[in-house]
């Protein structure tokens, strides 16, 4: 019984509020959210959380797809012993990535007083389930090798199984306690994603790619700024 | 408001519960269908003792009412301090059963098919012969690769050493989801293995293989390949892939980190007051 809440009825708990959650939030309160960039403040801080973590999760979560949408690639792949060596490898160096990024912008959130500010409780809770997330995978990925096959086989079937209705979790609630969680914490992760920042996720802005540089500017005058004698009492415009 | 945001989370629920309540629907199957999916991996009717107890006569030795919560859930009896149910545990290897989702009815219907089968003489033959004493050099290799997965399951399931690992010096870092094999033969006798590969009864495996079952040959090849590393008595010995992937992805992070920091080398490392700043306490 608890199995098929966890396994079923969670899943598409999770799903149907991620649904409808994202639309109505895109449609009706798509201003709400805002990154507040302090990146022109701190650079050099936010680069060892921002960029090992945004590329981490990024690759990571890559990883986790293609399993699920393409197995039989990932199996044949993994036919070679070396090549399933390097796959493996690779995800667990990006998840540690992750994970060095996540531990250093979450002891950001927690001290840096200007930051406690505009922190509200969904911050907080969707960094801490990624954190166990991450911390539960980086574990599998060691103690519960080859996960990379073994999604494949079983966990892809059973996501499958869920999009087609047909639930199934015989193979799921035979799994280790540690798989399970970190299932258990992706749906919880997608149940609250509509609710946290998360969802700039869904309009990740691709266009940044090809975008040309933007110089910045600041509208001041440069002659007062530099004039040995006075003392520093000009500032930027407060706009970001 | 407040109620607005509790009425978006609660409806899906309800929906998704409601979903899954009409999908678990099951029409019920013959006791010989039951029998083949489940129990036969395991158990014969006559032919002896497989992975489990040879289940002729099962229904003389014990009482339905013992059969039925034991075929359920085997391990909630033997805790439960069931002398007969503990001693047959210690019997057989401490191989757990796994539970089997089946109502009374079901397991009242295969009862009755092993009663019919266990009066049938056709069903009953001798002892089943081994893969290992018919066997050739080429079988062995070819039980080796299927096990790697360096060739691939005609029915394109994963490899055994996705999830297991056996002390072989082909085999090289197995899985470590789930048991090691390379003594799987002492624990239980060939033809065992054999119905287990033919038809897992373990759920995880039993997904893995679903609709790509193993070929006669292949468990075959796989049975003798097992048998051959219990006959020349290799003990268990863990492979050192886990601490391996570790290195690899402690290294691997390390490099990207480097790779990151080189990338974006010339990034604005700290906040625009602080050159302009500097530059006046300079001409100062």
């Amino acid at each position: 019984m608890l199995n098929n809440f966890l396994f079923v009825a969670l899943p598409y708990a999770a799903l149907s509020v991620f649904l409808v959650g994202t639309i109505f939030k895109y449609r009706s309160l798509k201003f709400q959210y805002s990154s507040l960039s302090s990146q022109f403040l701190e650079g050099n801080r936010l680069f060892w959380g921002v960029i090992p973590f945004h590329w981490g999760i990024l690759v990571v979560f890559l990883g986790h797809l293609t399993a699920f949408l393409v197995p039989r690639g990932i199996l044949a792949w993994n036919s070679r012993p070396l090549r399933l060596l390097i796959l493996e490898m690779t995800g667990l160096a990006f998840a540690l990535c992750v994970l060095v990024g996540l531990v250093l912008l979450l002891y950001r959130r927690l001290t840096n007083e200007r930051l406690k500010v505009v922190t509200n409780r969904m911050d907080q809770v969707i960094e801490w389930l990624l954190l166990v997330q991450v911390v539960l995978g980086c574990w599998i990925a060691v103690g519960y090798r080859w996960g990379s096959s073994w999604f494949a086989s079983d966990l892809s079937p059973y996501l499958w199984s869920i999009f087609r209705l047909d639930p199934q979790t015989t193979a799921v609630s035979a799994m280790p306690l540690v798989v399970k969680l970190h299932i258990i914490a992706a749906f919880l992760i997608v149940l609250v994603f509509p609710f946290t920042r998360l969802v700039h996720f869904l309009v990740a802005p691709f266009h940044y790619t090809w975008r040309p540089y933007q110089r910045v500017i600041w509208h001041w005058d440069r002659r007062t700024v530099r004039r040995p004698e006075s003392s520093w009492n000009q500032h930027p415009p407060r706009n970001n | 408001m407040l109620r607005g945001r509790t009425c978006r989370i609660i409806a899906p629920l309800i929906v998704s519960i409601g979903i899954f309540m009409f999908g678990s629907a099951l029409a019920q199957e013959s006791g010989e269908a039951i029998f083949n999916r489940i129990c036969k991996a395991c158990h014969t009717v006559g032919q002896g003792k497989l992975v489990g107890p040879d289940l002729a006569g099962v229904s003389q030795r014990r009482s339905v009412e013992w059969i039925i919560p034991f075929v359920q859930s085997s391990q909630t009896v033997i805790k439960s301090g069931d002398p007969d149910a503990a001693a047959m545990f210690e019997q057989f290897n401490k191989l757990i059963m796994p539970d089997n989702p089946l109502s009374r009815s079901e397991v009242m219907t295969v009862i009755r098919y092993i009663e019919a089968a266990a009066g049938d003489p056709a069903a009953v033959s001798e002892v089943l012969p081994t893969p290992l004493e018919t066997a050739t050099e080429a079988d062995l290799a070819r039980g080796a690769a299927l096990f790697q997965g360096t060739e691939r399951l005609q029915g394109g399931g994963p490899s055994c050493s996705s999830c297991h690992h056996a002390n072989a010096k082909d085999i090289q870092g197995g899985g470590a989801l789930a048991v090691d094999l390379t003594a799987v033969v002492s624990r239980m006798p060939a033809p065992g293995v054999q119905a287990i590969l033919a038809n897992p009864p373990f759920p995880v495996m039993e997904q893995a293989y679903a609709d790509r079952p193993l070929t006669e040959d292949e468990v075959f090849a796989l049975t003798a390949f097992l048998e051959k590393l219990n006959a020349d008595q290799v003990v268990e010995a863990e492979s050192h892939h886990g601490q391996l992937v570790l290195a690899g992805g402690f290294a691997g992070s390390i490099l990207l980190l480097a790779l990151f920091a080189m990338i974006w080398m010339r990034r604005k490392q700290a906040m625009v007051y602080r050159d302009i700043h500097r530059r006046q306490l300079s001409s100062r």
